[in-house]
């Protein structure tokens, strides 16, 4: 006896495509003489029904708080973990200067009298480049008479010092970790 | 996408995890359902779909304003739970995870536990059986009547894939939902799809 081959009758009734008139026509035929994939037809529109009956399971109620909770938690996380990387690379510029002074330190043990000299060359040409700054800023402010220049020094320091907390603010606003609101 | 929901998106794109926090309201159901749907359990889901929030407020940017964002969400909570559903097979997932949360407090609202009929625990233990993707792709159709291309674009699969899962995983579904109605009547075991090899 010859078995009959189901396959394509199967795929046919679990199809979403819509079938030949033929195909159809030879499936109900199949279906009129075939328990087996009557009842796998059975299955599918029972099954079909139940996914579409079935209600949406909700979370838990306070979904939105806890997500809120979990945020704030991982920004912290975040801000921790940034603060070490800073902490990390700053403790290893300090190392690096360290070593570089060290050698320095050696140096200096070695040949004291010419690191004495180096020293006081460097000190004579910061004062040089302090004088030289002076002469330029008073060539200035010369022209300028001297009831206006008094006042225009407290305006440039008021606007050096506004610019200063303006840094200071927004780099605390930049590196602190942001607060949210609940719900 | 409503207009009110545009202007939640908007605050949103611009760092206001309130705007954010709007949107949530909207979308935890469906999200929380397909995580449900996929992994079965309600602290697992309510994990993944915290998760699935999270990894969309971050990368909010990357988000298509042509698509859905229901759809984008779903993608989202989809790969999250296929990860999960792999990292779980392989023993992998920690539960020191997620330390915020008292599992007590998480079982689903009081209408779930009555809602889920005997049922819809069967298909609940049904879906578990196929892989996940098919499941994903299962639960995307049947759950929210996503169409065949936003299937495919949600799990990075071709449409011909996606066709070729569903089939596979309605052979699978219609098989063992047979075979629990029936016991006595023989099933062959193609109906399992085991006999197939997937065609991506």
């Amino acid at each position: 006896m010859v078995m009959p081959n189901h396959q394509p009758f199967r795929d046919w009734i679990n199809t979403e495509d819509t079938l030949l008139p033929e195909q159809a026509q030879a499936l109900q035929e199949h279906l009129r003489t075939c328990e087996s994939c009557r009842q796998l037809e059975a299955s599918w529109i029972q099954l079909r029904q139940a996914f579409h009956t079935s209600a949406p399971i909700e979370p838990a109620p306070g979904f939105v708080n806890r997500w809120q909770v979990r945020l704030a938690e991982q920004r912290k996380i975040q801000h921790r973990r940034q603060s070490l990387m800073m902490l990390a690379f700053t403790g290893g510029v300090a190392f690096v200067l360290f070593l570089v002074l060290s050698g320095q330190a050696l140096e200096l043990l070695r040949s004291p009298y010419q690191m004495v000299l180096l020293v006081i060359y460097r000190l004579a040409s910061l004062v040089i480049t302090l004088d030289a700054t002076r002469d330029v800023l008073l060539g200035f402010l010369k022209p300028i008479p001297g009831a206006v220049a008094i006042p225009l020094l407290i305006i440039l320091s008021g606007i050096t010092s506004f610019l200063s907390v303006l840094w200071i603010v927004v780099f605390r606003q930049l590196t602190f970790a942001r607060r949210i609101r609940t719900l | 996408m409503s207009e009110l929901e545009t202007q939640w998106l908007n605050l949103a794109l611009r760092g206001d995890a309130q705007g954010f926090s709007h949107l949530i309201e909207i979308y935890q159901g469906p999200v929380y359902n397909l995580c449900y749907r996929m992994l079965g359990d309600p602290i697992e889901a309510e994990d993944a779909a915290q998760e699935t929030f999270l990894r969309a407020y971050k990368g909010l940017k990357r988000y298509d304003h042509q698509r859905p964002f229901s759809t984008w969400l779903l993608s989202i909570a989809a790969h999250y739970c296929i990860d999960q559903t792999r990292r779980r097979k392989f023993g992998m997932v920690s539960i020191d995870e997620n330390p915020l949360i008292d599992p007590a407090d998480l079982t689903p609202g009081p209408e779930a536990s009555t809602v889920m009929s005997e049922e819809q625990k069967r298909i609940q233990a049904l879906l578990t059986k196929l892989n996940p993707q098919d499941r994903a792709a299962v639960v995307m159709r049947y759950w929210y009547e996503l169409s065949y291309e936003e299937i495919a674009d949600s799990l990075s699969l071709t449409v011909s894939a996606v066709k070729s899962r569903l089939h596979r995983a309605r052979n699978e579904l219609a098989g063992m939902w047979m075979e629990q109605n029936n016991p006595a009547v023989p099933v062959e075991r193609n109906y399992h799809g085991n006999a197939q090899s997937p065609a991506f």
